[in-house]
């Protein structure tokens, strides 16, 4: 199956290391305060079984999503290409999106509070179609305006309006 | 640039505007004046009908005013709309933005003889002119569509015809050229669909039975019960069928497909409110054909198109997504010609699903099907209501290989193509892996051409044989 979702040529461009510390984080922080929610009032109000148990499940899928984070960063994947970029991603649905240079409206980059504080920025490619699904996040700043750069001059060269 | 003195509209046209209280005092004034045995008696209307009378007098006094002060002229460049009224607004549309026109014609317009201008500019609002004498509108319209061709042909680097714009008044039908020259070909109707033939269609339509078998379910309980107050659940169900019956009936009665010129093709229908509605081809973006499945033994398809810039079905100001509302396939493919000149439908090569694919699509496995050429991507399915999606790859703006859970399982995948709107989405799953790729590998290829040459359909150029990927030319399905 891997030859479905395999690069154009050598190998895909991957996202920043840092996005994997960000998501792991944010799992942490998340499912922290999830456990915390459930842990507390059900020790107070209900037998301190109920409380072991939602704190246990939890915690559970917790881990079960922290190791899972890693292969998800991984699957991302891009390749800028002469009339196109590739862009793949996904762990139960896979996806390779094709979006042809001459099709973007506009490159956005877009930058969180959270992100910022790891350096990192959101590529967003603006096609004609609501549905095109072409977002990579997790790309350090100066790659993330790298990309913007290239991918504006080269829809501007092939740039067929609608 | 001779400064001619600029136009008025139709000098009705407050009264058009206010037509329903017009009718009101006519009502009013009327009934107490029989009451009164045939003579007008004063002291018997009650204080409110002379409310409402000084309120309407004084809005179609404002209305007269404000229709004095609203002018437009076609210049050399733009269309100017102004109007000097307490607000001071001046509209100015250049040739080159100037999308499509439509007449709309709403019932108490069409009772005057008069109907308005909706001229689309792509983004934001249609302007309107409201209202102009019908045979004036026209000329407004053929003048303003000749002028905005000429500044799209100059713009591409086309030599601009002789009589090039100028200002023109269009209230001398002298002034106006009329249509002929190589830009227009005779204004022939390419499909037409009779009104029997509507309501026949209608009333046989999936949704229409789907709405009959929704209003039965909602009386079981008052039936089952004896409890007539639980029947008001069959009003809901009633509403329904009749927002259909309207939707279908009244809008697309006397549908007619014009194909005026080289790049537009304009719709003609309604009953109450009439509409020409004008879309140029190059906003389509793909179709999908549909039939219901009591239409298959009178081989009815209806097509939907998706046009940039239409925002869902606004059917009421012109902007239907409706290309045929009912037709025969030989007229479903004359439709499409007249959009998409040089498609062939008959020419797709339509390639079945893998058996495994069963476990996918349980239902309709054996309709499902897909077919690609360099011209056009094609996906069918649908059991009891079929439905064939058409995208070209001259407007796809994006195209994906996806795999779900399931599909995995399977060892299969699914490939899509991404066009604006939200009416025609082509996704086909379930097909080999090998398939897919191939597939988008070979879409990138067709999607450069296309944007390349800047042409959609070109007969010429069309391939001989479907494509020349050999892992997408599996073995033909069986016409079915």
């Amino acid at each position: 199956m891997d030859e479905l979702f395999a690069p154009p040529r050598e190998t895909w461009q991957r996202l920043s290391p840092n996005f994997l510390r960000l998501k792991r984080r944010m799992v942490l922080a998340t499912w922290g305060v999830l456990i915390v929610l459930a842990v507390v009032p059900s020790a107070i109000w209900a037998p301190w079984w109920v409380a072991a148990l939602a704190g246990v499940a939890l915690a559970g899928v917790m881990v079960w999503r922290f190791m899972r984070i890693a292969r998800w960063v991984a699957s991302w994947g891009y390749a800028e290409r002469d009339d196109d970029l590739y862009l793949t991603h996904g762990l139960f649905w896979r996806s390779l999106s094709i979006i042809p240079y001459g099709r973007m409206q506009a490159v956005n980059i877009s930058s969180g509070p959270v992100e910022r504080a790891f350096g990192l920025a959101t590529v967003q490619l603006v096609t004609a179609a609501d549905q095109s699904d072409a977002t990579i996040p997790g790309l350090s700043a100066e790659a993330a305006s790298e990309l913007r750069d290239r991918l504006t001059a080269a829809a501007e060269a092939r740039g067929m309006g609608l | 640039m001779n400064q001619l003195p600029p136009e008025r509209l139709h000098p009705l046209t407050p009264f058009v505007k206010g037509w329903v209280g017009l009718l009101a005092i006519v009502f009013f004034v009327g009934r107490s004046w029989l009451e009164n045995g045939g003579r007008f008696d004063v002291d018997h209307v009650t204080w409110w009908v002379w409310i409402l009378l000084a309120a309407m007098v004084g809005s179609v006094l404002l209305g007269l005013a404000s229709w004095r002060a609203t002018t437009f002229r076609l210049d050399d460049d733009a269309l100017r709309l102004a109007t000097r009224f307490i607000w001071n607004t001046s509209t100015v549309i250049n040739y080159s933005k100037v999308q499509s026109i439509d007449i709309v014609s709403p019932l108490a317009a069409r009772l005057v003889g008069v109907c308005s201008l909706r001229i689309d500019v792509g983004s934001g609002a249609p302007h309107k002119l409201e209202y102009l004498g019908r045979a004036r509108a026209e000329r407004v319209r053929d003048e303003l569509a000749r002028r905005a061709a000429l500044v799209r042909d100059a713009g591409r680097g086309g030599t601009p015809m002789a009589g090039a714009a100028t200002s023109v008044r269009t209230d001398d039908a002298r002034a106006v050229p009329q249509q002929r020259g190589a830009l227009f070909r005779s204004d022939d109707v390419v499909v037409s669909v009779p009104p029997a033939r509507l309501v026949a269609a209608v009333v046989t339509s999936g949704e229409f039975l789907g709405s009959i078998v929704f209003a039965l379910v909602a009386l079981l309980p008052s039936i089952l019960t004896r409890q007539f107050v639980l029947a008001g659940l069959l009003v809901p169900a009633v509403w329904g069928l009749g927002a259909l019956v309207v939707n279908r009936v009244v809008k697309e009665w006397d549908y007619r497909l014009h194909a005026p010129a080289r790049g537009v093709v304009r719709v003609a229908r309604g009953l109450t409110d009439t509409v020409s509605q004008t879309v140029p081809v190059e906003r389509v973006q793909g179709f999908e054909l549909t039939q219901s499945w009591l239409w298959r033994r009178f081989g009815w398809w209806r097509v939907r198109f998706t046009v940039l810039g239409y925002r869902g079905d606004d059917a009421d100001e012109g902007g239907s997504t409706v290309l045929l509302p009912v037709g025969s396939w030989a007229e479903v493919e004359a439709a499409l010609s007249a959009v998409w000149p040089g498609i062939d439908l008959g020419s797709l090569q339509w390639q079945a699903l893998p058996p495994r694919a069963r476990w996918l699509h349980p239902l309709d496995w054996r309709q499902r099907g897909w077919a690609v050429n360099p011209q056009v991507v094609a996906d069918r399915s649908g059991r009891l209501n079929r439905r064939i999606s058409l995208v070209a790859p001259a407007r796809a703006q994006s195209w994906a290989v996806q795999q779900g859970p399931l599909e995995r399982r399977l060892g299969l995948s699914g490939f899509s193509v991404q066009i604006s709107g939200h009416v025609v989405a082509l996704n086909v799953t379930g097909v080999e892996p090998t398939v897919a790729r191939a597939f988008a590998e070979s879409f990138s290829g067709w999607v450069r051409a296309a944007l390349t040459s800047r042409t959609l359909f070109d007969p010429a150029s069309r391939p001989v044989g479907s494509c020349a990927d050999p892992a997408l030319s599996a073995a033909p399905q069986r016409q079915s």
